[in-house]
């Protein structure tokens, strides 16, 4: 370290703020979290995922007519 | 050569070539040696006693150059003060100047100088340009003053007359570069001198008539006072030029030694830190020798604020600054150091904005100080900022002085002095030079918003957004028929088949990696109508079965407003990766309208982007940027509040470009609020 000539003291430089840590994991997690779904691809709350079986599933309206018409859309304005 | 005192008949040694004037150790006359012969200049004073680590014969070296301190002149400056000039003899023949004055060194060597110089045009802060080391050098104005040559010792190389005065000009250059300007005799151009501000421990000074001690302490002496005869006591004998009695609170001015009254105080000053307190500070321990009250006028008040004297040796003096409940630790600047850019200041690469121009008067003093203290003495000052540090300029007709305040928190005040409970106060508002501890935590967030932005660049431009599936169909009008009463519902595998219906379509297979996201996208041309679609993935292999559904609504019209338009004729679902293989589209679709058919176009695309994640991570990034900028913004405020020179608070960008957001949100908002009413 160089010694300062006299009557030259140093600027003081402004403290640590008190929430640099925490911004710093905050913004990690933000972004490692977006990086995880872009790369991943992956929906939060996704579709539900069900297995018919075949025999249901090779019948037109065999199955789901239940919920389309008890749960369904009902039309707009 | 050796010569007889011409008063007393003592020996007296030139043991230099050119030393003109030697002080006799016998009867203290100055002996002039010159082409008439022997004579004396007077008696020389008995010397003031200062505290110096200095003494005739002592020895140092300046590089790799000794010297020898043979000689020793004290100086009375105009306030009061008392320097000394200690001439040194280098080998080879060189000599210089060591000056000696509140703690501080500046050794100096003649340089040639033929131009004549005015004084009268030197004015503090000014600037002129001197030879220095065999170049020209621009330095700037500290100081223009007359002093008077008190008293001398050993042997000097001009000729000292006892009380005899010269007037002086202080200069540096910023650099460490300190030079003198000596207008001893006014019929020859002024004696230049230039060098360099020292410390004893880069000259090695050692040895003298009694030898220096490595850090010397502070002695104290006891003297009496001339009005009360109270006993009053000197931390700093020798350096303190007034002391204020304890007792009957008059100002003392400490003139060789002995104490005169100079003033009557007319209040009693009371400080927080017990004079005599010692603390430890940037620079080291120091003791509180001195108090000031001062004020600063501002908006036609008089604005009190609280001044304690620090000293140590090896250090000099300091202050401790209390303003607001606000502390700062206050250091000496070399004038020539701090240069000018517009309306700010620039010292150490530091940009100081201008915040205050105001006199500041004495109002009450304790203790010892360095100067001849007034009260009523009033000087112009100007404070630069950049928190934590502060750049005060003080000046009257012959002086200029620059320190550098750094903010210190209560807490660390109390720290330095021993934790010892003194009541220091509270802060009161934003200091001018108060950092503010949340500002800088918003460059985190700023830098992972960028980062998000980084990603998101790269994650949009990486999506190839490949259609895998494509077809136009046709929703009928009407309902599928019912449920029959008797069926089980959703997924049931004992549930009893309906007839085919034309509402209820499988696709056409298509394949699907188990890599990417799937988009399902549908567009329908509703003209005042909705459409629904009730879809199930299907994979033809395995039976998994990821079901969803897409609504559409577009209406439009006109009124006394114009053309107006709600909904949308598109929609789309997104699921994540499936497994790999062939796959088909179930769809149950109804419209609106009582008749005719809709044309539906399904698209399905994998690897899409998602800008609905990016908007949720900005947004989450956002907000506390937002709500930091906001603080920094109402935080610059209050502390530009208390300037006097015009400065604008100017609203971080960051508030900027979220006020315009949240405009455009809010207009949205209003949009949507009377589109619905209508």
């Amino acid at each position: 370290m160089t010694a300062r000539p006299p009557d030259h003291p140093a600027v003081p430089r402004p403290p640590h703020a008190r929430l640099r840590g925490v911004a710093i994991v905050f913004a990690l997690a933000v972004c490692g979290g977006y990086a995880a779904m872009a790369y991943s691809q992956r929906e939060l709350g996704g579709p539900e995922r069900a297995e018919i079986p075949a025999s249901v599933r090779s019948s037109p309206g065999g199955y789901r007519s239940y919920h389309f018409w008890h749960s369904g859309y009902h039309g707009g304005k | 050569m050796k010569a007889a005192c011409p008063t007393c008949g003592a020996d007296v040694e030139f043991r230099y070539d050119d030393s003109f004037v030697r002080v006799c150790d016998h009867c203290h006359n100055a002996v002039l040696r010159g082409d008439r012969g022997i004579e004396t200049l007077g008696k020389v004073a008995d010397l003031v006693p200062v505290e110096s680590p200095l003494e005739l014969f002592a020895e140092g070296h300046y590089g790799s150059t000794s010297f020898l301190l043979v000689g020793m002149a004290q100086v009375r400056h105009p306030a009061g003060g008392v320097w000394q000039e200690w001439y040194a003899k280098l080998d080879g023949g060189q000599w210089a100047w060591l000056a000696e004055a509140q703690g501080r060194y500046y050794l100096t060597f003649a340089q040639p100088l033929a131009q004549p110089i005015d004084p009268a045009a030197l004015v503090p802060g000014g600037a002129i340009v001197l030879p220095a080391g065999g170049a020209p050098r621009t330095f700037r104005v500290d100081e223009t003053n007359t002093a008077t040559y008190l008293t001398a010792r050993g042997e000097l190389p001009f000729r000292l007359v006892p009380g005899g005065q010269f007037r002086y000009v202080d200069l540096d250059d910023g650099a460490g570069t300190f030079a003198t300007l000596d207008f001893g005799d006014p019929a020859e151009p002024p004696a230049l001198f230039v060098g360099q501000q020292v410390t004893l421990a880069e000259l090695g000074i050692r040895g003298g008539e009694r030898e220096p001690a490595a850090e010397a302490p502070i002695r104290a002496q006891r003297i009496a006072c001339p009005n009360c005869n109270g006993s009053i006591e000197l931390r700093v004998p020798g350096e303190s030029q007034s002391v204020v009695c304890p007792y009957c609170d008059r100002v003392l001015a400490l003139d060789s030694g002995a104490a005169k009254v100079l003033a009557q105080l007319r209040s009693k000053a009371k400080p927080a830190i017990p004079l005599g307190s010692t603390g430890r500070f940037a620079e080291g321990e120091m003791t509180v020798i001195g108090y000031l009250q001062r004020s600063a006028h501002v908006d036609d008040t008089w604005w009190p604020f609280h001044e304690y004297l620090l000293y140590a040796p090896g250090i000099g003096f300091r202050w401790l600054v209390q303003s607001d409940g606000h502390w700062s630790y206050v250091q000496p600047v070399a004038a020539g150091a701090i240069k000018t850019l517009l309306a700010w200041r620039v010292y150490d690469g530091t940009l100081f904005r201008r915040f205050q121009h105001a006199p500041l008067r004495v109002d009450t003093v304790l203790g010892e100080l360095y100067w001849k203290v007034k009260a009523g003495e009033v000087v112009d000052s100007e404070d630069f900022v950049a928190a934590p540090a502060m750049l005060s300029r003080e000046a009257d007709d012959h002086e200029e002085n620059w320190s550098l305040s750094s903010y210190l928190a209560v807490r660390d005040v109390q720290r330095a002095l021993g934790d010892r409970g003194l009541a220091l106060g509270s802060p009161r508002g934003v200091a001018p030079n108060q950092p503010d501890r949340w500002r800088h935590s918003d460059r985190a967030l700023l830098a992972g918003l960028l980062g998000l932005i980084a990603i998101a660049i790269v994650a949009w431009a990486s999506a190839s957004n490949t259609k895998r599936f494509g077809q136009t169909l046709s929703i009928p009008s009407g309902k599928p028929p019912e449920e029959p009463a008797t069926g089980s519902g959703s997924g049931s595998a004992d549930a009893t088949p309906l007839p085919p219906d034309p509402h209820v379509v499988f696709t056409e297979p298509f394949e699907l990696d188990g890599k990417h996201n799937v988009e399902i996208a549908f567009e329908a041309p509703l003209v005042n109508n909705w459409a629904y679609v009730a879809l199930d993935l299907v994979d033809s292999a395995t039976g998994n079965v990821v079901d969803g559904e897409a609504e559409m609504e577009y209406y439009s019209g006109t009124d006394s407003d114009g053309s107006w338009s709600e909904g949308s004729p598109r929609a789309s679902l997104v699921i994540g990766p499936v497994d790999p293989g062939s796959y088909v589209l179930r769809l149950e679709m109804q419209h609106g309208a009582t008749t005719g058919d809709v044309p539906l176009t399904v698209t399905v695309r994998q690897d899409v982007f998602r800008l609905r994640y990016f908007a949720w991570a900005f947004g989450i990034l956002w907000l506390p940027l937002f709500l930091l900028g906001l603080h920094t913004w109402s935080f610059e405020r209050r502390r530009w509040d208390d300037a006097n020179v015009e400065h604008k608070v100017r609203r971080p960008v960051v508030v900027w470009v979220s006020m315009a957001i949240g405009f455009v949100i809010a207009a949205w908002l209003v949009f949507k609020l009377f589109g619905s009413l209508g």
